[in-house]
C-alpha cells in the first residue's frame, strides 16, 4: 500500500490507528467512507501551520494466514512508533519497516489481540454488567437523562 | 624553577591524569540504570531503562504498561453516559477536561449542542481543572530538584481550586459532571464570588512560584539549555500542549479550532517560547495558569442566563457515525475518535491522550544527557501515567 505522507508533510501525527469490524460477521459497515475489508487503518494528521487536520483511512486485506501488514510511518513521523506498537499488540497488525514491535502494555507472552471484536472481555462474560439497569426506563422525571452512576 | 600557582598546578595534574587515562585506554563497561516503576518523578508507575556510559545516557527507553486498564475495550461495553465515569480516570489531575471532548464528540454525532450557559460553565470547569493540574506540576517541579517548599504551596492553593470543583460538581477528583446535551446541574449560589477570590489567590501563587522557583539560580542552571527539543522534532513526535509551544510552535486548540466551548468569547494569549528546553516548558505552563485564571475571570463576568441542559431523550442512543473531537487539555491535545453504530454504547473509542505522544519522545531527548537531568527533563515534559497507559 502506498501511504504517501500526506501533503501536510510537516504536520504532527495524531492518534494513529483505529480499526473496525463487526462481531457477528453479519454485516460489516465501515462508516462514512466505506471500504471492503474487516480491518481498516485510520490515521489522523494535523498541520500546525495551516490548521488543517485530515483523517486517513485505508483498507487492510488479510493475507492467507490471517495476518495483516501495512507500511510503517516512522520514516515520516517518528511519533508513529508507539502508536504502531500499540496497534500491533492490540489488533495484530504488523508494520513493515518498524524497528521494534515489542508489546507496550501487555506481557510479552500474551496471546490474542485484545481490541479485536472477537476477543472476549472476560470480566463481562463471568458477571453481567450491573450498570445495565441504568438504561432501563425508570420512574424518574422526564428531563432526567437517566444516568447518575 | 618556575613557580606555579596552586591553580595552575591543579590543572597540570588534572591534564596529566587525563593523558594517563587516554594512554591506558581503560576498558569501560556500560551500566544499565532502572528508574522506577515507583519514582516520585513518574506520577504513577513508569519505568525508564537507561544505559549509561559514565554519567551520560547513551540509550533510554520508557517502559509503560504498569497501569494499563484497557479503557478502549471497556468503553465498548458501556453506554454513552457511563463512559464519562471511566474516562475521568485517564488524566486524574484534570478529570473534567477528559470528559469534555468525549461528550462533544457524542453531541456532534447526535447533532445537538449544549445551551450557551452550559458551554460557559464547561469552559470554566475546563480551565479550573487545568489550573488544578498545572499548579500541582509547578509545585512538583521543585521537588524534582530538591526544593520542598513549592509543593506545599501548590497543594495549599490547588486545594482552593479543588474546593471550587467540588462545590460545583460534587467530586473533587472525578466530577463526572458533563452530560450529553449539557451539564448535570447549574452552579451553586455564591460560587462565582468565591471563584473570583480564588483566581486572585492563584495569581498570587503564580507570582510566588515565579519568585521562589523560577528566579532560583539552581533551578535555572538545572533547566536552562537542558533537554532541548527543536520545533521540527517536536512536530515529528506529535508533541502537543505546552511541550509543543515551548519549542516555538504556535498551536493551541483552544484558539485554533472552533468547538461549542466559550473560548471564542474570551481574550487570552497563547504563549510560546523559542528555546525548547526544560526551562521553556516550565515557564510556558506557569504562564498558562495565569492565562487560565484570566479566562475564568472573563467567563464569570459574561456568564449568560438560561438552562444548562437541552432536551435529550432519557435513553441516549447515538446515531451511526464517526466523530473526532480533540481539545487542549492540561497535558496537551486529547482527542476521542468515537464510532457509533446507533446503539446505546459506542462501537469503538480511540483515545488519543497527550502524554502518550509527549513521552514517546523520551528515547530521543534523553540521549546524551546526564543522569540527574533525566529527572528534570521528565518532570518538565510532564506526564500523568493514566494518560499514557489508559
Amino acid at each position: 500500500m502506498d501511504w504517501m505522507p500526506s501533503p501536510f508533510g510537516d504536520g504532527e501525527n495524531d492518534p494513529t490507528e483505529e480499526v473496525e469490524e463487526d462481531p457477528a460477521a453479519s454485516e460489516i459497515r465501515q462508516g462514512y467512507t466505506g471500504g471492503d475489508t474487516r480491518f481498516q487503518m485510520l490515521a489522523r494528521v494535523t498541520d500546525t501551520r495551516r490548521h488543517v487536520s485530515v483523517t486517513l483511512k485505508a483498507d487492510l486485506p488479510q493475507h492467507d494466514d490471517g495476518t495483516m501488514s501495512i507500511e510503517s510511518w516512522i520514516p515520516v513521523y517518528a511519533g508513529a512508533n508507539w502508536h504502531e506498537r500499540e496497534t500491533h499488540e492490540m489488533f495484530g497488525i504488523s508494520f513493515d519497516g518498524h524497528p521494534d514491535l515489542r508489546n507496550m502494555y501487555l506481557p510479552g507472552d500474551f496471546e490474542g489481540y485484545p481490541l479485536r471484536k472477537d476477543f472476549p472481555l472476560l470480566a463481562r462474560l463471568v458477571k453481567p454488567w450491573p450498570g445495565i439497569v441504568d438504561v432501563e426506563p425508570m420512574p424518574a422525571s422526564d428531563d432526567d437523562e437517566g444516568d447518575d452512576s | 624553577m618556575t613557580m606555579l600557582s596552586e591553580r595552575q598546578q591543579m590543572s597540570y595534574i588534572a591534564a596529566q591524569a587525563a593523558d594517563a587515562r587516554l594512554n591506558v585506554e581503560l576498558e569501560t563497561e556500560g551500566m544499565t540504570l532502572n528508574i522506577g516503576p515507583q519514582h516520585p518523578a513518574t506520577h504513577g508507575t513508569l519505568r525508564i531503562i537507561a544505559r549509561l556510559d559514565g554519567e551520560q545516557v547513551v540509550w533510554a527507553e520508557p517502559s509503560a504498561g504498569y497501569m494499563h486498564r484497557g479503557y478502549e475495550k471497556l468503553t465498548e461495553v458501556r453506554t454513552f453516559p457511563q463512559v464519562t465515569a471511566l474516562i475521568n480516570r485517564i488524566d486524574w489531575l484534570g478529570s473534567f477536561a477528559n470528559e469534555v471532548p468525549f461528550i462533544l464528540a457524542a453531541e456532534q454525532l447526535m447533532d445537538i449542542e449544549a445551551p450557551p450557559r452550559a458551554q460557559h460553565i464547561r469552559t470554566i470547569l475546563f480551565e479550573l481543572s487545568r489550573i488544578a493540574n498545572v499548579s500541582l506540576f509547578l509545585g512538583d517541579l521543585g521537588v524534582q530538584m530538591g526544593a520542598v517548599t513549592p509543593v506545599f504551596m501548590a497543594f495549599r492553593d490547588r486545594e482552593y481550586v479543588l474546593n471550587l470543583i467540588e462545590g460545583a460538581t460534587g467530586g473533587r477528583f472525578h466530577p463526572n459532571f458533563d452530560r450529553i446535551g449539557g451539564l448535570k446541574d447549574d452552579l451553586p449560589k455564591g460560587w462565582l464570588d468565591e471563584t473570583r477570590q480564588v483566581m486572585k489567590k492563584l495569581r498570587n501563587f503564580c507570582d510566588e512560584i515565579e519568585d521562589l522557583l523560577f528566579g532560583n539560580e539552581i533551578f535555572q542552571s538545572r533547566t536552562r539549555g537542558i533537554g532541548v527539543i527543536p520545533a521540527d522534532v517536536a512536530r515529528q513526535y506529535g508533541l502537543s500542549g505546552a511541550n509543543l509551544r515551548a519549542s516555538g510552535v504556535d498551536w493551541d486548540l483552544r484558539r485554533d479550532q472552533s468547538l461549542p466551548l466559550a473560548y471564542d468569547k474570551v481574550d487570552f494569549r497563547v504563549w510560546t517560547h523559542p528555546d525548547g528546553d526544560s526551562w521553556a516548558r516550565c515557564w510556558i505552563r506557569l504562564q498558562e495558569v495565569r492565562e487560565a485564571t484570566k479566562i475564568v475571570d472573563q467567563l464569570i463576568e459574561t456568564l449568560p442566563p438560561g438552562p444548562v441542559m437541552t432536551k435529550v431523550p432519557r435513553i441516549i442512543k447515538v446515531p451511526e457515525g464517526e466523530a473526532w473531537v480533540s481539545t487542549e487539555n492540561p497535558l496537551g491535545e486529547m482527542g476521542y475518535y468515537v464510532v457509533s453504530k446507533g446503539d446505546l454504547g459506542p462501537f469503538r473509542v480511540k483515545i488519543r491522550s497527550a502524554s502518550f505522544n509527549n513521552i514517546s519522545i523520551t528515547p530521543w531527548v534523553l540521549k546524551g544527557v546526564y543522569v540527574p537531568d533525566i529527572i528534570t527533563i521528565l518532570a518538565s515534559l510532564y506526564f500523568i501515567l493514566g494518560d499514557i497507559d489508559r
